[in-house]
């Protein structure tokens, strides 16, 4: 059955006081490589349905994959019995109502269409560029259409479509090895030569590593370091735990923890980027500042959090960092001497009341001196609070689309804390 | 039909419809594996309940090597027709594949076939213990935690799984198997004294029924770990990092383990494939046989044959059987991981059965096995430990965890430390840290309790592979300590 059918047998048989039915769609077509050949290659569709009920404010929650008319059936019975059994509740929110909700472009028929023999193509395109330099190159190419359909017992229905065409890819030789990726909504904003070619340009610079002290640095950070950083620091950013008292959010709202530099919204005014029509709450999507010029505006919060608080439910659908004028040139002019960070990785939380992060460098990282790139150094070792490090911003390049959820700037960054170095 | 109980009979039919569909199509070897994974969770946090569910995830994956190149398809309409079109839709992507491959392209390694089952054994069923009694005891619990003032937030959740496997291959092997595990996740967070400090039980679960529920009994632990969160808010900090002694108990080993020689170790790593995403190894096949990873006193058994473990499954996805092998033996480097498509890349032709996918639509991928640290041979308890370290500090329990992409430098943290002087436990501290890399790490190992005090650790959330899979496994080990390891505050 269609997911209006399911919806329908659900309405006409449920007995509890209200439902919500989620369903999503993925159709995934990736072809993965490593060492210059083809490893994996796969294709398929799979669908998630959800179907969470409650009686008065004792809920329960089914899933299954498929929309057969005994799975629909299933899931009802399912929930419903949970539901009966168990506990209240205390938290419980009553589904979402009928909202207008706002068009959007996130699908593209050419992405969707996008064949198999062109997948191919692409990734012989990546393999022939490394054969050339003699290096070995791994990654993954993924086209991606998804859909999702929500309904609930009290008026809500909204629907998305998206395409995705991504590709990511790491070349190696010897010491030198570096990663580029790019995704995008739709196919015609891809260039596979562009992305070749940054790839190579990174790669070159990183011949003869050179061993180097842990310490302060002043660290140029690409836009795909920034998004690393930053994507991490989002898992924490929740208005419950800050008003709990066990985040460094504590208390934030309206005071200027970050920089006067640093700007972060999800955003529904850039093309480039996914823009929903609807949030994890059921509520419209609208443009939100979290931070604006360095002070915390916002943080998410879910419907029962937010009507205790007596604040607006908002979600963080995208992150989009504005970015400024600055080039990497000037940067490495204006701070004498420093880090490039291509990539960060393995960032885990150290102290989260304090919001102190580790992680490490990835991908290729060069040291500037006199306003001019010297030579690649190993990779090192950082401890560092995410938004004091803002506190140090000194300039921003120009956002750089990496994903339709992230938009991000290369950032200057001054006493960058490098704790360890390894060996490569 | 019911849902949870679709004919096996009828799937069995359809495990010989995709293999001769395979074959018609040119397959070199093929393979199908339907799975059927229900799972349930139970997830509270602070008396309210978050997500109470149930779920089943059906399908089926076809594998097929043709003209040297991998094709997999993925579908979830069992019918004749669907398992025969998703045969050919593989069969064409292996075509595709074989554009852009290395000279001949994948070879396996030999193997036989085999009829079996499999079952993880358990005593209680946990999608047969009522529900309502698994929510009181859980409400229990955080009523119990959060009876104590100081406490904001706690959060308790359980996870069940049972995954049931029909795979069949072009060898013949026709194999049923059916795995069942239990996952638990217990939070304590304080805020008090100006910190907020968490403590808990993660890694607990392993394969197996409620028993290991039942066996953990949270209701006599939650005061405990209450009041230990509570003690972390007011205990002191290390201070500046200098070098001292480590002593780790199971519960903080088993992800050093995992990081650090679990991951080197699997071979479809140290061969380069997951380079773009996972990383890659510094343990490369030149250092076999040779490689001191560690003190004499350290080996390492992998073994997925281990009673409870996660990776305890029978067979992997190749067909392969578990085996329980050496992967360090008197801290040399002398085996890996490996899976019938990675093994000979490093001129063997058997597979230590390592090939693990986690949903019915994902490829499956070289994994790390059941991977423990051999109890000492010495008669040693953690106590005797404490009593023979002059200057260290003791760690208990997960905390922050990050390593490079080559598995050399390594950051960890923990639950619960305790300072060490002259033999004994002094002070509680707080956000310690310990830092080091491989090869010094495990040549600093200088001591190991003995099998009284080892203990497993369940991993259920392995994140590997592009598109990411999350995968399980146990490790273990008894209280160990190493020398002279940098140990110390946070920045």
């Amino acid at each position: 059955m269609t997911i209006e059918q399911a919806h329908e047998y659900i309405r006409k048989h449920i007995e509890a006081d209200d439902y919500t039915l989620y369903a999503s769609s993925r159709d995934i077509l990736q072809t993965r490589f490593a060492q210059n050949a083809i490893t994996q290659h796969m294709h398929g569709a799979h669908q998630n349905i959800r179907l969470s009920v409650a009686f008065g404010n004792r809920t329960g929650v089914a899933t299954a994959n498929n929309l057969e008319e005994d799975t629909i059936s299933w899931l009802l019975e399912t929930a419903q019995n949970i539901a009966r059994l168990n506990q209240p509740d205390p938290e419980y929110v009553p589904s979402e109502g009928h909202h207008e909700l706002p068009e959007t472009d996130n699908y593209d028929e050419a992405t969707a269409a996008w064949p198999i023999q062109s997948m191919v193509d692409g990734v012989e395109a990546c393999v022939r560029n490394a054969e050339k330099r003699e290096a070995k190159v791994a990654g993954i190419s993924s086209r991606y259409i998804i859909g999702s359909q929500v309904f609930t017992a009290n008026g809500f229905v909204g629907a998305e479509r998206y395409t995705e065409f991504s590709h990511s890819m790491t070349m190696k030789k010897e010491g030198a090895e570096t990663k580029v990726s790019l995704g995008v909504k739709r196919i015609g904003a891809f260039d596979m030569t562009a992305l070749i070619d940054q790839m190579n340009g990174q790669f070159d610079s990183l011949t003869g590593l050179l061993p180097i002290e842990a310490g302060k640095y002043t660290v140029i950070m690409r836009p795909q370091a920034v998004a690393s950083l930053f994507n991490m620091l989002s898992y924490y950013m929740q208005r419950r735990s800050a008003d709990e008292g066990v985040s460094p959010f504590t208390d934030q709202i309206g005071k200027p923890m970050f920089g006067d530099r640093f700007n972060l919204l999800s955003t529904c005014d850039d093309p480039e980027m996914y823009t929903p029509s609807f949030d994890y709450n059921l509520r419209p999507a609208h443009t939100v500042s979290w931070v604006k010029d360095g002070v915390v505006e916002n943080l998410p919060a879910d419907r029962y959090w937010a009507k205790k608080q007596g604040v607006e439910p908002v979600t963080s659908f995208n992150s989009y960092i504005p970015g400024g004028d600055v080039t990497e040139a000037e940067m490495m002019k204006q701070a004498g001497s420093g880090l490039i960070l291509n990539d960060l990785w393995y960032i885990r939380m150290v102290d989260q009341k304090r919001g102190e992060f580790t992680g490490m460098t990835r991908d290729g990282v060069m040291r500037f001196e006199n306003g001019k790139i010297v030579g690649a150094v190993h990779n090192l070792r950082w401890n560092e609070i995410t938004h004091e490090a803002m506190q140090r911003l000194l300039a921003l390049g120009p956002a750089v689309l990496l994903s339709p959820n992230s938009k991000v700037p290369t950032m200057l960054i001054k006493d960058f804390n490098f704790v360890d170095t390894t060996t490569f | 039909m019911d849902v949870l109980n679709r004919m096996t009979t009828e799937r069995d039919i359809l495990l010989e419809v995709a293999m001769e569909a395979a074959r018609s199509y040119g397959a070199q070897y093929a393979d199908i594996r339907i799975q059927k994974t229900r799972s349930e969770m139970i997830y509270l946090r602070n008396l309210s309940l978050k997500n109470t569910s149930s779920g089943v995830v059906d399908g089926y994956g076809i594998r097929v090597l043709k003209d040297g190149a991998w094709g997999f398809a993925h579908n979830n309409v069992f019918s004749k027709d669907a398992v025969q079109a998703t045969a050919k839709k593989a069969a064409e992507i292996a075509t595709q594949s074989a554009r852009v491959k290395n000279g001949p392209g994948i070879r396996l390694t030999s193997e036989r076939s085999y009829l079996d089952t499999y079952v993880t054994p358990m005593e209680w069923d946990p999608f047969e213990i009522p529900l309502q009694e698994k929510v009181e005891m859980m409400l229990e619990v955080n009523k119990t935690l959060l009876n104590f003032t100081d406490i904001k937030m706690a959060m308790f959740f359980i996870v069940s799984q049972t995954d049931h496997k029909l795979f069949a291959s072009t060898l013949g092997t026709r194999l049923d198997i059916t795995t069942t595990f239990v996952s638990p996740y217990l939070q304590a967070t304080a805020v008090t004294n100006g910190d907020s400090q968490s403590r808990g039980v993660r890694y607990d679960g392993g394969a197996g029924g409620w028993e290991i529920i039942d066996d953990a009994d949270y209701v006599r632990q939650a005061p405990r770990i209450a009041e230990e969160a509570i003690m972390k808010c007011h205990a002191g900090t290390l201070g500046d990092e200098r070098r001292m002694s480590l002593i780790l108990d199971p519960s903080n080993l088993g992800l050093t383990m995992h990081e650090s020689i679990g991951h080197p170790t699997e071979l479809d790593r140290v061969l380069g494939w997951e380079a773009d995403y996972a990383g890659i190894s510094f343990a490369t096949p030149e250092k076999l046989g040779n490689y001191k990873y560690g003190a004499d006193i350290v080996n390492f058994l992998a073994d997925n044959t281990l009673e409870g473990g996660l990776a305890t499954m029978g067979y992997d996805d190749d067909g392969v059987p578990g085996q329980k092998w050496h992967i360090i033996k008197d801290g040399i480097l002398v085996s890996y991981g490996t899976t019938r498509e990675t093994a000979p890349f490093i001129g063997l032709d058997y597979s230590r059965g390592c090939n693990r996918a986690t949903n019915y639509f994902n490829f499956p991928i070289n994994r790390i096995p059941n991977l423990y640290l051999a109890p000492g041979q010495k008669r040693m308890s953690p106590e005797d430990l404490i009593t023979d370290t002059e200057d260290g500090v003791m760690v208990e329990g997960l905390g922050s965890f990050s390593i490079d992409q080559h598995r050399v430098n390594f950051q960890f943290g923990g639950d619960l430390f305790w300072e060490i002087k002259n033999g004994k436990r002094t002070r509680m501290l707080k956000k310690v840290l310990y830092k080091s890399n491989n090869p010094e790490f495990w040549n600093a190992c200088d001591a190991i309790c003995d099998h009284r005090f080892w203990k497993p650790i369940s991993v259920t959330n392995c994140g590997k592979g592009q598109p990411n899979q999350s995968g399980r496994m146990t490790h273990g080990a008894a209280h160990t300590r190493f020398r002279n390891i940098r140990v110390g505050g946070s920045q």
